[in-house]
């Protein structure tokens, strides 16, 4: 029971670290991000040439997600300049197509570089082994998942919600004709928080990496979760995406409990069954 | 000050402004009053480049701003409050007082909240509130004071008695002509209420269908009642 809970746990931060991205970029700018997913996989490559076969320790897979997050965040920059800019202001249909089309070029772009291979990465040595929690052993590296979890919704929360940074950049989200009234240079807004979304996206590949099949697939699974993950939390709300993440985690463990013969149905049926009962998500706008 | 030079203004394929002139010298208040879709809102946004496609010259203190983006002309101390007011829901009425911040003009000090305050006293009760939770005139204040705060050297106001009940246009209109008589500053009204127009301006221009029909002082307007009837009468 312990175990299937700390699983449930791991996956749900898991989601969470991919969705914290997605929040910044579509739930707050509205810009519907497709690639998002395949962003998160480059992260995860671009740590893995890092960190080599195994990460020689904690600090230095997170030292090596971190500069994957800031390569990823200015990769993130030049389809803002490249892609994004241009369809900021189209309905939502171009915004998918356009960015569908960067998630395949990026998708080849690391059959290119990293090949068709699967392969994977071992966590650091402190993180190979578990720890007994009474008489359940739960893997160190599932800990390390859900720390980093909660730590990246605190700060990411604390950043919006407290900062005067995050609530400028919300105005600017909101309404940034008067924003750009009041003398804010609402596109360098936008290309930050841009920027951090791809960058979370790449801290996300990071920090996920140990343990995962890399393969150029990657970004697919995660992306719908991550969706689901953000439409149920209510669009623009970390912390709504934070519960929801929770709640989907805790969900698919039911699952394993009740239904192991069909994995991750659950997910999906509880994901339209409270879409039904409460369209606007726990936090929607709605109730800000 | 802000010299409006021959500007044409579309938004999409219709031309809202015909080949309008409009001078406002430093520190002078100016009314633009007309008929509802007489392109009032259209010129206050061209001044900012906020909105319409707008052909022409338009020159701040002499230079040509017609390239700036909107930032740029609010940090030159133009200050736009539309007539939707645009209060910020997610902020309290002081957060959303200093985010204007942005837009001061280099050596001029932001107004701190009392000061704030002090010239607005309605809003001294409300400042923690958040922008959703305060009514229609509250949120006219605050979109005033919000735009004065940040010390601009132009104010321009967008029919800022709309939907207010008649005693707090009376208010408003004192509480503006005393921000603009203290402050160093210009303002541009525009308004369809005749009334607040003269209690907080001193010339006026008459706007019907996107053209320039009138400019005086307002004992010329007063002097010429078929301008009334002509191009402002419902």
């Amino acid at each position: 029971m312990l175990f299937i809970l700390i699983n449930s746990l791991t996956m749900a931060m898991a989601v969470f670290l991919v969705a914290a991205g997605l929040t910044l970029i579509y739930g707050i700018m509205r810009i519907l991000n497709f690639a998002h997913g395949a962003f998160f996989m480059i992260g995860a490559y671009l740590t893995s040439t890092m960190v080599g076969q195994a990460a020689g320790s904690v600090l230095m897979l997170v030292a090596a997600a971190l500069a994957a997050a800031v390569l990823v965040g200015i990769l993130g920059l030049a389809v803002q300049r490249l892609v994004l800019r241009r369809v900021m202001n189209a309905d939502e249909h171009y915004m998918l197509i356009a960015t569908f089309a960067v998630m395949l070029i990026c998708v080849g772009s690391v059959k290119l570089i990293w090949g068709l291979d699967f392969f994977s990465v071992d966590p650091p040595p402190a993180l190979s082994g578990g720890v007994l929690l009474g008489t359940v052993f739960v893997p160190s590296f599932s800990l390390f998942v859900i720390a980093s979890g909660v730590l990246v919704f605190i700060l990411l929360d604390l950043l919006l919600q407290r900062s005067w940074s995050g609530k400028m950049l919300t105005a600017v989200a909101r309404d940034g004709w008067m924003a750009e009234l009041m003398g804010l240079n609402t596109s360098a807004w936008i290309m930050l928080a841009i920027g951090g979304s791809f960058a979370l996206a790449g801290l996300a590949g990071g920090l996920l990496l140990p343990n995962q099949t890399l393969t150029p697939v990657l970004g697919d699974s995660f992306l719908l979760l991550a969706f689901v993950t953000i439409v149920m939390g209510g669009l623009g709300s970390v912390r709504g995406a934070f519960i929801a993440a929770l709640v989907l985690g805790l969900i698919d463990g039911l699952n394993m409990i009740v239904m192991p013969q069909f994995p991750g149905v659950a997910i999906y049926v509880g994901m339209i069954a409270f879409l039904l009962l409460n369209p606007n998500g726990f936090l929607g706008e709605g109730r800000l | 000050m802000i010299d409006v030079r021959n500007i044409n203004a579309f938004y999409g394929g219709s031309h809202v402004l015909h080949d309008i002139d409009i001078n406002i010298p430093t520190r002078a208040r100016v009314a633009v009053i007309g008929r509802n879709g007489a392109g009032k809102s259209t010129l206050l946004k061209s001044i900012m480049n906020a909105g319409p496609r707008t052909e022409g010259d338009i020159r701040w203190e002499g230079a040509s701003i017609s390239r700036l983006p909107a930032y740029k002309r609010a940090r030159l101390g133009i200050q736009l409050v539309p007539e939707d007011r645009r209060i910020y829901q997610h902020l309290t009425v002081v957060e959303n007082i200093l985010m204007s911040s942005s837009a001061t003009v280099t050596g001029r000090t932001p107004l701190d909240i009392s000061e704030m305050v002090a010239r607005f006293p309605m809003i001294g009760p409300i400042l923690e509130r958040r922008g959703g939770q305060i009514s229609g005139g509250q949120q006219q204040m605050v979109a005033i004071a919000r735009a004065i705060a940040c010390r601009p050297r132009a104010l321009l106001l967008d029919e800022p008695t709309e939907g207010l009940a008649p005693a707090i246009v009376e208010k408003l209109a004192d509480d503006v002509r005393a921000v603009a008589e203290r402050e160093d500053m210009a303002l541009l009204l525009c308004e369809q209420n005749i009334w607040f127009a003269k209690k907080t301006t001193d010339r006026v221009y008459v706007m019907d269908a996107g053209r320039i029909a009138f400019s005086g002082s307002w004992a010329e307007f007063d002097a010429q009642p078929e301008i009334k009837q002509r191009h402002l009468a419902v």
